[in-house]
């Protein structure tokens, strides 16, 4: 079936876990209903399938869009902080894309449509979706077990390659449902939407 | 090989553009966006020299001819029915240095010969007089790739009952075939058309084609019989079978395939070339269509609203830079544009998969 815009407002996102979890942000948390969010695929198409988007018959009717990003730890230019490699990695993709580009994480450029830029967790420190999730989560008695997990597992010298998203599915395994994604619990309200982790969205 | 079109004032469309044309060009949009006015635009450039052939069109629109009534036959091809401004269609061809142009004018009727007797005629012989007068005449200025300018025109002839025309020879003539969605070429038509590819020797290829929906299909004969000339195909029966019994999806793709070759070095206009073939068809029937529009060199455009035969052709092209184009047609407001679609967000449409057809 093919993908439709139909709200004024589009929320661009990597994946089916980001599109989850936004989803359920924007419903249970801030009680927005104008906002549609869209899964363009992973961070190497965003480029080529913005030019998708925007030639899409319905695009004119959009007044506003975002892109949310992940600030990952993977890219290979270490002199400039994954933050900020991310955010001109949007840029590149938007300006591609003949759309406007605004100066920095966290605001908007003039349209039509308007464009606005998110890097998470803050547009600052390396992260991803997870680690915005374990924020919201990290001040709770029992994550200290989930710490304790981890460095139980550091002394035996084993170390996970993405540590975010393990910590994430570590989390997660407590919860009634053991085996969802990011994406997945936030639709089933196990993340706290009242946590000031969440604050920026 | 069109590269790009401009259309001006013709039916209900303003002002439209297109470039980046490519040997195979789907267009989409919505009903009434404009996709068979723009057919219908080729149409009417690659038959410049030939306004005779308006006739053509408006029976393609299931325009009923009625003697002399020449208004109700010219007029709606100007824009919002007014013949004052005239229609302007350019087409850049290949390697020309400079767009082919077809101008088609509206003249009134002349009272000696405008034959109606529901319009009051106001003068005579010009053009200006009257947001209503009565199209009598259409005049064609077409200027080649070269500047060269030639005119030609059409009228009613009341002798004859029929419309008097002046066609030209051009140099640079294209065979331009337009299948129209509601009346498809007859069996009398595609036999003349399969008899003329027997003569050169190339009725391997539509025995080819028609593979693909009937493997049973050894061979494809023309027989003589008492109401007139019929196509048979063997299905490996204990009889041949009328090509006319078969079923609308082969019937269909057997006047497509002949057209096709037929129209070799020219253009093929398709409208709504899903009617009738099965989505199981689809990729095979593009793959198809790449080999014979590189083997004779046609340019085929074609509309649909079938989001699986435009989702099958991106996926049989995908890779093969320049070959297909994928255009939809926007209505906005009173204006239409044309968004073509580029490589990669070809690739996108497949890939996310996002709306195309509007």
């Amino acid at each position: 079936m093919s993908f439709k815009i139909q709200k004024p407002k589009l929320l661009i996102v990597e994946g089916r876990d980001e599109q989850l979890c936004f989803e359920a942000a924007l419903r249970d948390h801030l009680g927005l209903t104008d906002i549609q969010v869209v899964p363009i695929g992973g961070k190497t198409l965003l480029t080529r399938n913005l030019t998708g988007l925007i030639a899409d018959p319905d695009f004119a009717t959009v007044g506003s869009l975002a892109v949310v990003r992940d600030a990952d730890e993977t890219t290979p230019d270490a002199a400039t902080p994954a933050a900020a490699q991310s955010f001109q990695s949007v840029r590149g993709s938007l300006r591609h894309a003949n759309l406007s580009c605004p100066g920095a994480h966290g605001q908007f450029a003039e349209g039509p449509p308007r464009v606005g830029v998110f890097i998470v967790p803050n547009g600052t420190d390396v992260g991803m979706l997870e680690t915005l999730c374990l924020h919201s989560v990290s001040t709770l008695p029992e994550f200290a077990c989930v710490d304790a997990y981890f460095q139980c597992l550091q002394a035996h010298q084993i170390a996970p390659r993405n540590l975010h998203k393990a910590r994430t599915h570590a989390w997660l395994a407590s919860r009634p449902e053991p085996d969802r994604r990011a994406g997945e619990a936030a639709q089933a309200g196990y993340w706290p939407w009242d946590s000031q982790a969440f604050d920026n969205l | 090989m069109y590269s790009s079109i401009v259309i001006e004032n013709l039916r209900g469309m303003g002002r439209l553009e297109v470039d980046g044309l490519r040997p195979i060009n789907i267009i989409v949009g919505r009903n009434n966006s404009g996709k068979s006015t723009f057919l219908e635009a080729l149409f009417l450039l690659g038959a410049a020299t030939e306004p005779h052939l308006t006739l053509t069109l408006a029976q393609l629109r299931g325009q009923r001819q009625v003697n002399g009534a020449t208004d109700a036959l010219w007029r709606p091809l100007f824009r919002n029915l007014d013949p004052r401004a005239p229609i302007k269609i350019q087409g850049h061809w290949e390697a020309e240095l400079q767009g082919r142009e077809l101008l088609i004018q509206a003249r009134q009727a002349s009272p000696t010969v405008f034959d109606s007797s529901s319009q009051t005629i106001e003068g005579s012989g010009s053009s200006s007089v009257g947001r209503d007068f009565p199209v009598g005449r259409l005049e064609y200025e077409y200027t080649d790739g070269l500047g060269n300018k030639k005119d030609s025109f059409a009228r009613y002839d009341p002798q004859t009952g029929g419309i008097h025309s002046r066609p030209l020879m051009r140099e640079d003539h294209v065979i331009t075939t337009l299948l129209s969605a509601r009346f498809f070429p007859g069996q009398l038509e595609d036999l003349h058309l399969f008899s003329t590819l027997v003569k050169r020797k190339q009725e391997g290829d539509v025995l080819e084609a028609l593979r693909l929906i009937e493997p049973a299909l050894e061979r494809i004969e023309v027989l003589s019989e008492p109401g007139g000339p019929s196509l048979y195909l063997d299905l490996g029966l204990e009889a041949l079978v009328p090509l006319a019994v078969c079923g609308e999806g082969i019937v269909r793709l057997f006047s497509i395939i002949v057209e096709l070759i037929a129209s070799r070095n020219g253009v093929l206009l398709i409208d709504e070339i899903d009617n009738g073939l099965h989505y199981t068809v689809m990729p095979k029937l593009w793959e198809l269509l790449g080999s014979l529009v590189e083997k004779h060199h046609v340019q085929v455009f074609a509309t649909t609203h079938n989001d699986e035969l435009m989702r099958s052709a991106l996926e049989v092209f995908a890779g093969k830079e320049g070959v297909l184009g994928l255009f939809r047609i926007d209505r906005r407001g009173d204006s239409h544009v044309m968004v073509g679609y580029s490589e990669e967000a070809m690739e996108a449409v497949l890939e996310v998969p996002f709306e195309v057809r509007g």
